[in-house]
């Protein structure tokens, strides 16, 4: 017996010995509800599903709080860079800036897109991918100048990579068009408001390519300047500088121009406004849309918040830019005269129809409104109180703003080339024709000469704008043209680093009455009284100086004291408690007061990461730790 | 009566007579007396006399009773005559048999650290479960509870914090793992702690946290045995919970620190005015406990709104402060040769805290056989089949933690439940001035409104078969199958309500829906274990030779389906959908579903030799290698050896002088490694997943979808490795009465899985954990108990005290963390470190005040103080007497104070003024218990606690217990005496600073710095305990037995009847158990299912 249960329990100890390898492997489970990378990607839903998260990171809320706001646009929560604020210890790492999931995200995704059999399938996905990639690298080169491009996914103990250093912009900037006109050989030319096609990559090449031109034209002779272009890319010779750029921006612009199937919305009776207050985006001319909706149970709360920000973070826009827009005749609003002290009800009277279309100017209802909304200066600055976006009043909470917001719209474009064209000096009446006097047509506003002469007041708004020659009163004529028509669309900060005319932002630098005094300048106001500020007739708004005097055919809510709205007189700039005079934002503040020429063009590179990759990235000029 | 042969030379010989007793003087018939080196002896008679003629003296007999361990005694013949032998009731405790990893031990020969509970502390507790009954039991162990519910879970720690990735010990219940919440605490037998890694090796990867092994009651042979036990409690809170309830008293109190905060807009948070006569009305109904018809507490303005003028006493309302629990327990057991049995049955049933006609409710049943039966001479058969459940139900949302919090939230005694007509109160006139805030976050509606009602079900299923082989003496063979499956069942059903605040109209609650939704996770587990054993002694050495493996799957899976619209309210099912259409054809029902699904598998191989000389040199070493599907193949085994030595000095020739007092002596030593395999199930693979939503969408009607992967993972993720040291001593005295057990220990947790290193943002994803930091625990305990007995009044009376104490401290020894920030861990961390600032206390005068804030910028952590304005604060802007002073203490060049508060860069090298103030880890467990039994009366007292352990308590969002109306002023309840504690001028010592709203409330602008972590309000939550105090009596066996039963016993029990801690200076309401419970739904606030005290009386009976 004993014998018998020996040589058993040896002989199962041999077996469990033996069987051990197979144990091992049988030891492995693998996920059940979850896919194993190695066979994603063979479908086309599986890369769509991988692509989408590219539109959420990089399409951020375009419009939210103005932080993305410059000189257009003051608010109670200016931007670090507006501010003076930005650290070099920290921050900055979100996906538009040094962050860069979305770039593993997207180079894991051409890494494997051979998983994919349909070829047809593959290119289009990957020229979405390499869509994303350009917008990405440009956003970066845009904010930090030379960056490490990397076009493979980088692994955790590949210090090589990890530790690379900048690529010249320049080279980075080559990169972008390539995967640009990757994704334009390959991307549907279907047109289609809520995924990139052909239209949406040309698009961002005209304006990648426009932003890196101009830059080397305004930046030749600064720290900015493009150092290490390469001489050969992708086996060719190159020759990199801003006509190089300019001339790419120009004809891919030219491209949409002339096969796109786009054209500027010209219906109705306020064709601008109700591109920007429709529920739904209006396809004939925007490209790319971010879309907004609550109406079904799942995007219950899926909505922007504007205008609620506009109150929240009292958003109001500066004279300096209110005086760019021109009179409905063409004319020139600052060669009016009287035009410094016009009181607000004449000011906005007979302007280029885009004014009250962008700003609360008497006669101005909510969508779908009957009665009329007056502009009584509430949670503003300067009392230029936008209406780009506002809808109807239930839109108006937080949050439930549902009015699409365009991504890409034909309008840039157009703008684009024009400025492309002209920065080359090659612009003609016919460029014009089919560009910029598109967008003035709209409106109904004269057409815009290529013989038009130099406005000096843009002359000193853009001082800059003189470095090029010859061209100087075209380029700003465009650049006017650019700053009415794509306002509050987050544009004009980018164009003020292009167009190096950072310092011109500062609040004490306005000086319009030849006194040195601070402050961004709003609406002019007489003095206190009762006035009529949606133009039916019947006064509808006091100022008072310390009670109100009206009865209840004024409310309260529409009634405000004079010294709350901050009035400087410029007469008397000293005077604290003036009785008219401008209204003023950040008048005592030291706030908006500081742009260092040979720093603020460009981002620091987080100091952590200089110091993670052992100096292999260098520090932007200026930014350098003492 | 049998009287045994004797041949004994004649000299000297004398005969021994007397009786051989129990404790309690019963006579024990049977009992075998017999002389120690000859054949002399006797078995006692139905009287238990005994009788030995011929005796020698001096002699040394040994009594050996079944049930009892062997008792020598050394007689020197000058004894009184008949000499009366006692039996201790409490075994003999240093030759007690331990349960060990698959197997047992004798506790004499034991060289690893275990800690032993008798079952029969455990048994007749009036407690939810095993968990509750185990807190406190030995020095070593750590239990905390969720929070004070019955439903609550319970987390166990064995020696502190094994890793920074969590750690719990392995329970196996009868070699199975189990759940210690869902065992019947009167089925254990008894409950081994295995501490250290010559213990817990023998269980590898599972068991580096420690092992808990319960061991549940069998079948003894002899006849049937029929318990029946029933208990009836009554539940208190711990805590004395007496708030305000008069609407005047309680607005006037919120709008007093209202005016006197420095919160900007508004004077009053509840809008109650002099000017408009409401508080008037409200003085008027003071002294109305009841209502009163000429002054009604809701009354109908001009306005045509409600408004209330009441004194309803909320508190009282919802919560049930006397609430009743019983308990019936049931089994029978008994046997042969062949068949053992033990058959158990409870059910255990609570009514829950929240009152108003809509209690939660939890009930609980549990079944458990054991089994075994001799198959023939070499084979036995057993199978234990146990099943546990427990129910839980209750109203309102479906989070019944936050329903709780939710009542602290915008109520008052001025308002009423329901409107005259019947209605729900919401959104009153009165907190119009609160941004129209709805009363108490809208919880209480949706709790009266009766259309929402939750359940959740646990089941556990364990079924385990067992066959050993025992071919020849002392080799077994023993192979295990065991299943189990662990069902967790939730279903919530949510209802549309409604609410008014004006006769005549009344508004759906928005949001709400019509809809059911079930969740139910299941998971299964097969374990297959073998082992073969070979255990042998000759001429002084005993040798135990084990080997065994074991393989173990485990399957889970959740599935949820949550459906709208339900049509009839009450109805809990999918059935009653509606499946109708909406006008354009579309249906109306939605459904969403989720499911998931996850397995692992381990394999381990394991060993262990014993080896004693003479019980004197104790020899063990165990070994297991682990493998697990968690890992890659590569990485996927780790081997974890450990080795034990003891020597039993007590045994050795030399030391026999000092036998008669020390009794038993033995030093132990361990040292091994164990494995921590605390990763999720595929951690080692990175995979996609689709199943995630964006806030983006491509087609204007659904949110879009998007595939993700998993975070990258290092290649080489393995094991962490925990190595454990022990010394320990075991030391008797005076013939074992006293004892005394003591460890010291270290034990180093190797290769946690955290992040490596900083990888550049150019990486793209989360750096991968790798096995690079360490934490090392030291501590020490011991345990000390005394028995003895004496006979009073003729008859036996025995006592007992027993306690222990243990402390330990975890430092982290090795963490990536180059910047040395505070808001990470970092080497040299002692675990639960609190960084905080220092305090002044209160400002002795405004002049004080003044010069303070003058002095020094506190700006960033009391922006109160320098709000300018001060908004409307009665009191004008900056600080006063009383306010609340951080102090400066460095932050300049050399650590010189610099006159700004700050945390500087919060890093090691640059902390500002912060300074390490206290630490979350307890310290000094304890506990002790006295026993005593006489004349059929029992009596135990067991008292339990914690030396310290600081807590800070949250100063924002939920705050509300502790901080009353410092932390928001719109709370609901209040204690009467809150006031004492408060500083006014008029009460200038007080604790408490200036009664000011929203000080405390670190989210806002007005706050004073009293949430932000200070030593001032830093609260000691140590506690002594009175965990349990019984007194039993049971009937004479010879009256109970004239009614046909063996014994009968009634009982009354108290559990958490009385505490104390330093915490109950400051705060009435917060027991400091719950103070830093996990299980509130906002986790350190102390607001939560209030800590149970409970009461109870009752019976049981054996037949």
């Amino acid at each position: 017996m004993k014998k018998i249960f020996s040589v058993a329990a040896l002989s199962i100890a041999v077996g469990v010995l033996f069987s051990c390898e197979k144990i091992n492997q049988d030891l492995t489970r693998l996920p059940i509800d979850d896919i194993n990378p190695e066979a994603y990607f063979s479908s086309e839903s599986e890369c769509q599903l991988w692509l989408n998260r590219c539109y959420a990171n990089y399409f951020t809320v375009p419009v939210s709080s103005c932080q993305w706001c410059s000189d257009d646009c003051v608010s109670n929560n200016m931007s670090g860079w507006m501010l003076g604020t930005r650290l070099v210890t920290s921050g900055n790492t979100g996906e538009t800036y040094w962050g860069w999931s979305t770039m593993r995200r997207i180079n894991l995704f051409l890494e494997n897109s051979s998983h994919c059999k349909d070829e047809s399938v593959r290119l289009r996905y990957e020229g979405e991918a390499r869509f994303f990639r350009a917008l990405g690298y440009y956003l970066k080169v845009c904010h930090f100048g030379d960056v490490p491009f990397y076009d493979h996914v980088i692994s955790s103990t590949d210090t090589t990579a990890l530790r690379q250093p900048r690529d010249p912009r320049g080279y980075v900037m080559l990169q972008i068009m390539k995967d640009l006109d990757f994704a334009a050989a390959h991307l549907p030319e279907k047109a289609d408001i809520a995924r990139v096609t052909k239209w949406t990559a040309l698009a961002l090449k005209s304006r990648a390519a426009l932003f890196e031109g101009t830059w080397r034209v305004y930046h030749a002779d600064d720290v900015f300047a493009p150092k290490n272009d390469p001489s050969e890319f992708d086996g060719k010779p190159v020759s990199l500088n801003a006509k190089y750029f300019l001339e790419l921006a120009a004809d891919a612009a030219e491209q949409i121009i002339d096969n796109g199937p786009y054209s500027i919305y010209s219906r109705g009776d306020e064709p601008y406004r109700s591109l920007f207050s429709s529920d739904e985006a209006i396809p004939e001319e925007i490209i790319l849309t971010k879309i907004y909706n609550n109406t079904t149970s799942e995007l219950k709360n899926f909505g922007h918040s504007m205008p609620y920000n506009y109150d929240q973070y009292n958003i109001s826009v500066p004279r300096r830019i209110m005086n760019m827009y021109l009179c409905s005749d063409g004319s020139r609003f600052t060669d009016k005269s009287g035009n410094e002290t016009m009181w607000f009800l004449d000011e906005v009277a007979n302007r280029d129809p885009r004014l009250s279309e962008t700003f609360m100017c008497p006669g101005y209802k909510l969508v779908g409104a009957n009665s009329l909304t007056p502009n009584t200066f509430y949670k503003t600055y300067t009392g230029y109180k936008p209406i780009k976006f506002a809808a109807k009043e239930e839109n108006a909470i937080m949050g439930k703003g549902v009015c699409d917001m365009p991504l890409f719209r034909y309008a840039e474009v157009l703008l684009n080339f024009a400025e492309a064209k002209a920065e080359l000096g090659s612009l003609t009446q016919a460029d014009l024709d089919k560009s910029i006097n598109q967008l003035r047509g709209r409106v109904g506003m004269p057409k815009l000469r290529v013989s038009v002469t130099l406005d000096p007041y843009m002359v000193k708004c853009y001082p800059y704008s003189r470095m090029t020659a010859g061209n100087q009163a075209l380029v700003l004529e465009i650049r006017r043209e650019r700053i009415v028509e794509l306002i509050f669309e987050g544009f004009h900060r980018y164009d003020v680093l292009r167009w190096r005319e950072g310092d011109q932002q500062r609040n004490d630098r306005y000086d319009l009455c030849g006194k040195k005094v601070s402050g961004y300048y709003g609406v002019y106001v007489p003095g206190p009284g009762l006035y009529d500020m949606d133009g039916d007739g019947v006064n509808d708004f006091e100022i008072y100086v310390s009670n109100k005097t009206s009865g209840p055919e004024i409310p309260a809510s529409n009634a405000r004291k004079l010294s709350d709205l901050n009035l400087v007189d410029p007469e008397d700039p000293e005077n604290p408690n003036p009785k008219k005079g401008y209204m003023t934002a950040y008048r005592n503040d030291t706030a908006c007061q500081s742009w260092d020429e040979g720093k603020d063009y460009l981002y620091p590179v987080p100091q952590p990461q200089i110091d993670l990759t052992l100096g292999a990235l260098t520090q932007n000029p200026g930014w350098e730790l003492q | 009566m049998l009287a045994l042969a004797f041949l004994l030379p004649a000299s000297a010989q004398r005969t021994l007579t007397g009786t051989i007793t129990d404790a309690s003087g019963e006579p024990l018939p049977g009992a075998a007396i017999k002389v120690v080196g000859s054949q002399a002896g006797f078995i006692t008679d139905v009287n238990g006399r005994y009788e030995i003629q011929g005796v020698k003296f001096p002699v040394k007999v040994v009594i050996s009773y079944i049930g009892y361990a062997d008792t020598e005694l050394d007689l020197t013949g000058n004894e009184p005559t008949p000499y009366q032998i006692i039996l201790d009731n409490s075994k003999n405790l240093l030759d007690e048999v331990v349960v060990v990893g698959f197997g047992t031990q004798k506790k004499s020969t034991l060289s690893g650290s275990v800690g032993v509970v008798d079952g029969s502390t455990l048994n007749q507790r009036p407690v939810v479960s095993a968990a509750n009954a185990l807190q406190g039991a030995d020095p070593s162990v750590y239990i905390t509870t969720s929070n004070g519910g019955p439903n609550s879970s319970a987390s166990i720690n064995i020696r502190g914090s094994l890793s920074l990735n969590g750690g719990s010990p392995l329970v196996l219940i009868d070699g199975v793992e189990g759940d210690l919440a869902m065992l019947n605490p009167n089925d254990i037998e008894s409950v081994s702690i295995l501490k250290d890694a010559s213990t817990c090796a023998i269980y590898g990867a599972k068991a580096s946290a420690g092992v808990v092994l319960v061991t549940t009651k069998q079948g003894s042979t002899g006849k049937a045995q029929i318990t029946y036990g029933f208990r009836q409690g009554w539940i208190q809170p711990t805590t004395d919970m007496d708030m305000i309830s008069t609407g005047y008293d309680h607005i006037s109190l919120i709008n007093y620190f209202q005016q006197h905060s420095f919160h900007s807009s508004r004077l009053n948070e509840y809008d109650y005015t002099v000017a408009n006569g409401e508080l008037l009305k409200l003085f008027e109904r003071r002294n109305d406990v009841t209502e009163n018809p000429d002054r009604p507490w809701v009354e109908v303005g001009d306005d045509g709104y409600y408004h209330y003028y009441g004194n309803f006493d909320w508190f009282n309302y919802f919560y049930n402060m006397n609430r009743p629990t019983a308990e019936h327990n049931f089994s029978v057991s008994g046997g042969n040769d062949g068949v053992r049995y033990y058959v158990g049955g409870r059910y255990y049933d609570e009514t829950g805290l929240l009152d108003a006609g809509l209690s939660d409710h939890f009930k609980s049943y549990s079944f458990r056989s054991r089994i075994t039966a001799k198959v023939n001479r070499y084979i036995r058969y057993s199978n234990n089949i146990s099943y546990a459940k427990k129910n839980y139900a209750w109203q309102g949302n479906s989070n019944m933690e936050a329903t709780l919090e939710n009542l602290w939230r915008y109520g008052s005694p001025a308002f009423s439940p329901y409107n005259p007509d019947g209605t729900l109160v919401n959104y009153p006139i009165e907190l119009s001035n609160a941004a129209k805030t709805n009363v108490m976050g809208n919880y209480a509606n949706q709790a009266l409104s009766g259309t929402n009602h939750n359940s959740r079900d646990v089941g556990n299923l364990t079924i385990t078969n067992k066959l050993e082989i025992t071919p020849f003496r002392g080799f077994t063979i023993v192979g295990q199958y065991d299943f189990r499956r662990i069902d967790n069942y939730y279903a919530y059903r949510t209802g549309k309500y409604y609410w008014s605040n004006q006769p005549g109209v009344v508004h759906e609650m928005s949001g709400t829906t019509d809809s059911y939704k079930e969740d139910r996770n299941w998971r299964q587990v097969h374990l297959g274990t073998v082992t073969a054993q070979y255990e042998n002694n000759w001429g002084g050495h005993y040798m135990k030779v084990l080997a065994g493996a074991q393989y173990e799957t485990s399957h889970s899976t959740n599935l949820n389906v949550k459906g709208v619209p339900v049509l009839i309210d009450g109805y809990d099912t999918f059935a009653l959908i509606d499946q109708s259409s909406n006008e354009d054809g579309s249906p109306k029902a939605s459904y969403v579903v989720g499911n998931s699904t996850s397995e692992y598998a381990t394999l381990g191989f394991f060993g262990r030799l014993n080896y004693d000389w003479k019980g004197r040199y104790i020899f063990e070493a165990s070994a297991r290698y682990d493998g697990t599907s968690r890992f890659g193949e590569a990485h996927r085994w780790g081997f974890f050896p450990s080795l034990s030595l003891a020597w039993k000095f007590s045994e050795e020739p030399f030391f026999k002088p000092l036998q008669s007092v020390i009794s038993d002596g033995k030093l132990r030593f361990s040292a091994g490694s164990l494995g921590n395999q605390q990763v999720s199930n595929y951690y080692y693979i990175e995979t996609i997943s689709i199943d995630n939503t964006q806030d983006y969408t491509f087609d204007a009607s659904t949110k879009s979808r998007y595939a993700s992967i998993s975070s990258p993972v290092s290649g080489s993720l393995t094991w962490e490795t925990v190595n454990t040291y022990d010394a320990g001593l075991d030391l008797s005295f005076f013939n074992k009465k006293l004892n005394f057990v003591g460890d010291i220990y270290i034990r180093d947790t190797k290769d946690m899985l955290t992040a490596s290193v900083a990888l550049p943002e150019v990486f793209g994803a989360t750096e991968p954990k790798e096995n690079c930091a360490d934490l090392r625990t030291r501590g020490w305990e011991f345990s000390l108990s005394w028995r003895d007995g004496f006979l009073l009044g003729g008859k036996r009376f025995n006592y007992s005290i027993s306690g222990f104490l243990g402390d330990r401290t975890t430092v982290i020894t090795k963490y990536y963390n180059p910047t040395g920030t505070l808001s990470s861990h970092y080497a040299g961390k002692e675990l639960g470190t609190i960084w905080g600032f220092r305090s002044g206390g209160l400002f002795a005068s405004d002049e004080e005040a003044a010069q303070y804030t003058f002095d020094i910028n506190s700006r960033q952590f009391q922006p109160g103080y320098y709000y300018p304005g001060g908004g409307v604060c009665v009191d004008g802007p900056g600080a006063k007497a009383g306010d609340f002073k951080l102090l400066d203490i460095g932050g300049g060049e050399n650590g010189e104070p610099d006159r700004i508060i700050s945390k500087g860069k919060n890093t090691l090298e640059d902390h500002g003024d912060l300074d390490i103030i206290g630490t979350t880890q307890p310290h000094f467990n304890y506990s002790f218990r006295l026993d005593f039994d006489w004349n059929g009366f029992d009596f135990s007292a067991f008292f339990q606690g914690i030396g310290h352990k600081d807590w800070f308590p949250l100063g924002a969002y939920g705050g509300y217990a502790f901080w009353g109306p410092y932390s928001s002023t719109s709370i609901t309840f209040i204690h009467k005496r809150f006031m004492e504690n408060v500083w006014t001028p008029e009460n200038p010592g007080a604790y408490f600073p200036r009664p000011r709203g929203y000080s405390a409330y670190t989210s806002n602008d007005y706050y004073t710095g009293l949430g932000v972590t200070n030593d001032y309000f830093l609260q000691n939550i140590g506690y002594l305990r009175l965990k349990n105090l019984t007194l039993g009596y049971t009937l004479p066996a010879r009256l109970s037995e004239k009614i046909s039963i063996n014994k009968l016993r009634f009982f009354v029990s108290g559990e958490n009847l009385w505490y104390y801690s330093p915490l109950k200076k400051h705060t009435r309401l917060i027991d400091p158990e719950l103070a830093s419970a996990s299980g509130t739904s906002t986790s350190n606030t102390g607001v939560g299912y209030l800590y149970p005290r409970t009461i109870s009386v009752g019976a049981t009976v054996t037949f």
